[in-house]
């Protein structure tokens, strides 16, 4: 088969017509790109924030039944660009979720692109790895700026209750958010189970739980729910937030050995450096933790060694209690379970459990929630006289009134002075006598946290010896440090 | 005159030279495709020649790699976790996925080639070959909803017969073999039209003349049309043995490769390299080895299964 043999006035057609398409596809506008500085006489700014639960809610987007239009963040923007007319506050649509599995790779992409939103979303924790990496501008000089936007304010960091800042610092000691709202974990339970079972008052220590979930279980309930995998409320329950609770009380006095900087709060970095002087964990109060674990394993749901939807056992009426955080009392209103709830607070472990128990309440309690802010760190060279625009958007939204009304909307707790939040968050604002510094091993790496999974999937179910135990976490544990001092060599102790 | 050893230099010289022409001739032609040519380099060849670079490095994807030579190589292939969990696994997977993909397609194609009845026969090509639409991840929710320990419906009917219920894929011991149940009976709507469209490509005249000479159903099915189609069960077979070496999507949305690496495979420890860990250079050389491992079977593959009766069209 011959080739047909192309003109030259054919060819010259072709390619310009070609040439022509290239062009209008080039000079097309792009949805999601800042705009350029504008003529010298008055600079335009466009911000492109990803305020993640925060975003309004787009004016043709379909509600799903019982769902609000979110709109305060819009109004917060209004009322900031009124004041500042040439500033222009865009919210973007995150295209996945907000686990970290989606997170990070989204994030790699981005910052490898340098096409981030200017401001954007993320848990602080999440990025612990991440943080030399130039993804997020360093805020610790303005947060000694004083705010404009709150009458008698000398300096930023005075607005924020001191765990939105000891929770959220990177392992030098640098802030990096901006977190205006926080979590706290405590136990959702079924106060109707709660009364078929006989259950009369709340319990309050590890004893008092341990009656509770054999009462429960006789009665026919999965006394505890909890799974060790998966993403959502089961995968954060053993041994994350199990850990963060349990273990915490059982290190009372050794927390102060390893927070070198004294932010209360035990990074990555401080993990890897007393695991190689050889003082962390204290495998003793490990194994302790791992007992109690062992106590709890017969009142947990079958198949816990996997993935299980542990909310949905709950709202079935078929698990008593589970760990969730406050942010289910915003998705409780919006559908409602089926029989009255309440929370609990984490069993306290007593002396007559562990000698050196301070009988104290921990909480996981900290800036985990939906406002935790973040600038991108490549506008410091792309386009650094927006930076100071970033941050003075960000003093506006942290504003006491614009934080309760973001809280209000969103249902999560304030972690700036002076703002408020749903009377359903009343449980969470209840004291305690310390956040929870160190979760689990998930601090030192993400990968630590699936070696933990893995060697509490082995443990749980099984017979192993405690020598067995603490060979087999010993060997997880050095294993994901070793991963952990070759992506930080300079954390190295040599 | 010249010698005998300047000859075959004389008459590559003389190719190169006709090739030149030929391009000269028809220069047009190839700038068109220089287009295709440059994004296919840019996202196709630079990716893997990057890879197989930064296999050789210790890379977190954003500062400047470190030069490590064979290390990542030798993690991998001492490592306990790919070596004695991953790679089982996967051969498991692998040569279910290749006798799956070979048998039950192949026998609905057959079963829908022998309806006589022309809209009997659309039917159920459209029965089969309806679930295509449905999104993979959605697949993998509701197996995983059937799978539940507590709420499942295979759990319900075992219960009801009086069996004492299963973890599924929450149990080390049962997690793999209930991923490889999943999708029974395991008549692929893709497979099916692909061997439905070998069967169909018999000239009638073979069919008839085997009915003529007294070939039963058996016979013909296993003396006629298996070795014809034996092209389609090729092809089908190299598809799912890629796609068993590079498939993590039940690890990475339900099992996270446990309880207890049960489940895990290669291309899932290579996912967690990179996307959890940020090991770059680990990932590289992970996928350094499953490029090979596939290149290799390929070759396997293309040799192994041959038949003596190609049907030639034409």
């Amino acid at each position: 088969m011959s080739a047909k043999r192309v003109s030259r006035r054919e060819f010259l057609s072709l390619a310009g017509a070609m040439g022509g398409a290239a062009l209008l596809s080039a000079c097309a506008p792009q949805a999601t790109e800042p705009t350029t500085a504008p003529p010298p006489e008055e600079k335009e700014y466009h911000i492109l924030q990803w305020a993640q639960a925060a975003t309004p809610t787009p004016e043709d987007a379909q509600l799903a039944e019982g769902e609000a239009r979110q709109v305060a963040y819009q109004n917060i923007a209004d009322e900031y660009m009124a004041l500042h007319p040439n500033v222009t506050i865009e919210f973007y649509t995150f295209p996945g979720g907000s686990s970290s599995e989606d997170l990070v790779p989204w994030l790699e992409a981005r910052m490898a692109a340098q096409d981030a939103p200017d401001i954007w979303w993320a848990n602080t924790d999440i990025l612990m790895p991440h943080f030399n990496k130039g993804w997020m501008l360093d805020l610790t000089e303005y947060m000694d700026m004083a705010n404009p936007y709150v009458d008698g304010n000398k300096s930023w960091k005075d607005q924020f209750i001191e765990v939105a800042l000891i929770s959220q610092l990177s392992p030098e000691g640098k802030v990096f958010g901006v977190d205006l709202d926080g979590v706290g974990i405590m136990i959702a339970y079924n106060k109707e189970a709660f009364d078929k079972a006989g259950v009369t008052t709340k319990p309050r220590t590890w004893g008092e739980f341990q009656d509770a979930w054999q009462k429960l279980k006789d009665a026919g309930y999965i006394a505890y729910g909890a799974s060790i995998l998966g993403g959502g409320i089961g995968g954060y329950n053993i041994p994350h937030w199990f850990s963060g609770h349990a273990y915490n009380q059982l290190v009372w006095d050794k927390v102060g050995d390893w927070d070198d900087d004294g932010n209360q709060k035990i990074t990555s970095l401080e993990i890897a450096s007393h695991a190689q002087k050889g003082d962390f964990p204290d495998w003793d109060a490990y194994l302790k933790f791992a007992h109690l674990l062992k106590e709890l394993e017969p009142f947990l749901p079958p198949g816990y060694a996997g993935n299980l939807d542990i909310e949905q056992l709950f709202r079935q009426g078929k698990v008593a209690m589970f760990m969730n955080g406050n942010w289910a009392t915003g998705a409780y209103a919006a559908d409602p379970l089926p029989f009255e709830y309440d929370w609990l607070a984490f069993p306290v472990i007593t002396k007559d459990i562990w000698p050196d128990a301070p009988e104290k309440v921990v909480r996981i309690q900290g800036a985990w929630g939906v406002l935790q802010y973040h600038v991108s760190g490549f506008l410091a060279e792309k386009e650094p006289d927006k930076v100071p625009v970033c941050m003075d958007w960000l003093m506006f939204s942290s504003a006491p009134e614009n934080v309760s009304a973001l809280c209000s909307e969103t249902g999560t707790l304030p972690l700036v002075h002076d703002a408020t939040t749903t009377p359903e968050m009343e449980p969470f604002l209840q004291p305690y006598d310390r956040a929870a510094p160190y979760e689990s091993w998930w601090t030192l790496s993400e990968g630590g946290s699936q070696a933990e999974a893995k060697l509490f999937q082995t443990y749980l179910p099984g017979t192993m010896s405690d020598g067995e135990f603490l060979d087999l976490a010993k060997k997880l544990f050095d294993e994901e440090l070793d991963k952990v001092l070759e992506q930080n060599p300079d954390w190295k102790i040599s | 005159m010249p010698s005998s050893a300047a000859l075959p230099q004389a008459k590559s010289q003389t190719a190169f030279l006709e090739i030149l022409r030929r391009v000269r001739k028809r220069w047009y032609c190839y700038v068109m495709m220089s287009g295709t040519f440059v994004l296919l380099v840019a996202f196709a060849y630079y990716p893997a020649a990057s890879a197989i670079y930064h296999s050789f490095t210790n890379w977190d994807g954003f500062r400047h790699p470190e030069w490590v030579g064979l290390k990542n190589y030798r993690s991998i292939l001492t490592s306990d976790t790919i070596m004695h969990s991953a790679v089982p696994n996967m051969v498991l997977l692998g040569l279910w996925q290749i006798l799956r993909a070979a048998i039950f397609p192949f026998l609905g194609a057959a079963m829908v080639y022998r309806i006589r009845n022309e809209k009997l026969a659309y039917f159920f090509r459209l029965l089969y070959v309806l679930p295509i639409v449905v999104p993979g991840t959605v697949f993998i929710q509701v197996w995983r909803q059937l799978y539940d320990p507590n709420v499942g419906l295979f759990n319900e009917l075992l219960k009801f017969v009086g069996m004492k219920p299963l973890l599924f894929l929450n149990d080390p011991k049962t997690a793999l073999f209930s991923l490889m149940f999943i999708g029974f009976p395991w008549i692929d709507g893709v497979g099916l039209l692909v061997y439905l469209a070998g069967l169909l490509a018999i000239p009638r005249e073979v069919i008839e003349a085997a009915i003529v000479d007294g070939a039963g159903d058996l016979r013909r099915l296993v003396r006629i049309e298996l070795p014809l189609v034996v092209p389609q069960i090729r092809l089908i077979v190299i598809l799912n043995v890629i796609n068993a070496l590079q498939s993590f999507g039940w690890q990475l949305l339900v099992t996270q490769g446990g309880p207890i690496e049960a489940t895990t495979v290669p291309a899932w420890e290579m996912y967690r390299a990179a996307m959890v860990e940020s090991r770059f250079g680990a990932a590289s050389a992970m996928g350094m080895l499953l490029f090979v491992s596939v290149f290799l079977l390929t070759l396997i593959n293309n040799a192994a299964i041959r038949s003596n009766i190609e049907y030639q069209g034409g």
